[in-house]
């Protein structure tokens, strides 16, 4: 493929990729109930779940084509390696801050040494040795040869991580606890997923690409376009926060029609002398209990606004980051006087 | 040749990744309330614990020379000390082996006072000292069971999973 068709197939995929993110995280449903924080924080599952997904899968195609290298002695291949490698890592360390910035609300801390939480901190400093391996071989050739050896045996950390949540008590959720809710939010879910692994695979293909040949100048423009777009749907979640004090709803009283006449937030009583309609959808579990329990909301004049939780917005503008970035390192790679060889100092 | 260092390296490296992340995984799993029982110095421990119902009711707590009263609202209660400093005491453990679990609730205060704050299990961030015991008068007699201090009450999301499912509008 030519480096145009390729920077125009990114350009498509990455737009829509983020428009798609934006989209799941305002309208995309989430846990009606849950047992801390904000019920909106599981918006995250669109943001998070996708990008840790999308780097189990890089760090496994590493291990075919370290495996092809060793069989085939193609240099093609060992590029494409470091590359899978360097865009998984970066993958990886954003899921592991973006679920930081989720567990900081969901689980009452940014990080508590949770089986899986270690195991991917783990797998990220065992991913990050193979940068370290690399630049220590100075001969070309065994250079390659134990830096795929390296990246087939730095795969042995992935189903440690993965396989932690079963194994061990774990904060994580196993696929068979959150199967059923899974298939609930499949038609937000499935594409992000999708979405986000298509994008880290073009991000290969582009920083190899760009590594042969130069990438028209106007996918950085893309690249900031991305950015834009993808800190304008981030900033729109966080302004409640900047225009408003949200409040924690305690309790709420509530009728069978949906009309809230009463909140008790973090800051105290409010008593509706017209009941507001309920800013969600259901009002009430099945159980009963009002829907709005654990949101943060602003109240106006006789109007309740529920607020994202900022985690989302955070996460959203760190995915988009990631993926602007590494389009933008790919566009100034390729367009260097000096050109430079994948993986050297 | 060079085929066989290589598969030999990764060989070797594989053994090496399985047994960190053995290491890894094993010393962060969370620990059991029993498990608590064989520590014999200052340890900051993660613990997961089963919490047992404390009854309803007006009790007084003694922990370090201080003294608390403590609303008891069920799983758990809300003590206060003299200078109005407000703190969450629940009892974790099972038949066997239990401990008294003290967390100062901060700015969570508001949440607390619902009575519906902490469910059936927990896991906390706690420091634990084998010498530190809390004494809880109540109506019905005296118990006396080592102190775990909280830093943080943790939870997993298990329980939310099985939820339906709501959208904002």
């Amino acid at each position: 493929m030519s480096s145009k068709r390729l920077a125009m197939v990114i350009a498509a995929i990455v737009l829509v990729d983020i428009l798609y993110a934006i989209y799941a995280v305002y309208k995309g449903p989430f846990p009606i109930s849950v047992e801390l924080g904000s019920p909106t924080a599981y918006l995250n599952l669109y943001v998070h779940v996708p990008l840790a997904w999308s780097s189990y899968l890089l760090f496994f195609i590493a291990l075919v084509l370290g495996i092809a290298y060793l069989a085939k002695r193609n240099e093609s291949i060992d590029a494409y390696i470091y590359y899978t490698i360097l865009v998984g890592e970066v993958y990886a360390i954003a899921t592991t801050i973006s679920g930081m910035a989720w567990a900081s609300e969901s689980w009452g801390a940014a990080w508590s040494w949770d089986p899986r939480e270690t195991g991917v901190l783990l797998l990220l400093l065992a991913y990050l040795g193979y940068f370290a391996i690399r630049n220590s071989v100075s001969d070309p050739d065994k250079r390659k040869t134990v830096s795929a050896a390296y990246a087939i045996a730095a795969f042995t950390v992935v189903p440690l991580s993965f396989a932690a949540a079963y194994v061990t008590e774990s904060l994580h959720p196993s696929m068979k606890q959150t199967g059923a809710y899974m298939g609930n939010i499949g038609p937000f879910i499935g594409p992000r997923v999708l979405l986000a692994t298509l994008t880290a695979v073009l991000l290969i293909l582009l920083l190899r690409k760009a590594s042969q040949q130069k990438m028209p100048r106007w996918l950085s423009w893309i690249a900031v376009l991305v950015l834009i777009i993808g800190f304008a749907g981030a900033f729109s979640i966080t302004s409640p926060y900047l225009t408003g004090n949200p409040e924690r709803v305690l309790e709420a009283g509530i009728d069978n029609n949906g009309y809230i006449h009463w909140l008790y937030t973090s800051t105290g009583n409010h008593t509706f002398a017209q009941p507001v309609k309920s800013p969600l959808n259901p009002p009430v579990t099945s159980d009963g209990k009002p829907s709005i329990l654990g949101h943060q909301v602003i109240i106006k004049q006789n109007t309740i606004s529920v607020v994202r939780h900022w985690s989302v917005a955070f996460n959203l503008a760190a995915y988009t980051l990631v993926v602007s970035g590494l389009i933008l390192y790919a566009v100034y790679t390729s367009r260097r006087e000096e050109g430079e060889e994948y993986g050297e100092d | 040749m060079e085929r066989t260092k290589a598969a030999i390296i990764a060989a070797i490296l594989v053994v090496a990744f399985l047994g960190i992340g053995y290491m890894s995984l094993s010393s962060s799993s969370y620990k059991k309330v029993s498990e608590l029982a064989g520590l014999d110095r200052k340890s900051k421990v993660t613990v997961e614990g089963t919490i047992v119902p404390i009854g309803k009711g007006e009790y007084t707590l003694y922990i370090d020379g201080k003294t608390y009263t403590v609303d008891a609202m069920g799983s758990y209660g809300v003590a206060r000390d003299a200078e109005g400093n407000v703190y969450a005491v629940f009892i974790l453990g099972d038949q066997k082996f239990q401990v008294l679990a003290f967390y100062d609730v901060g700015d969570n205060y508001v949440a607390f006072q619902t009575g519906s704050a902490l469910k059936s299990s927990v896991v906390v961030s706690a420091t634990y000292d084998p010498n530190d015991k809390a004494t809880l008068v109540t109506p019905s007699g005296t118990i006396q069971l080592p102190l775990l201090k909280v830093d943080s009450i943790l939870k997993g999301c298990h329980e939310s999973y099985k939820q339906e499912s709501a959208t904002i509008g």
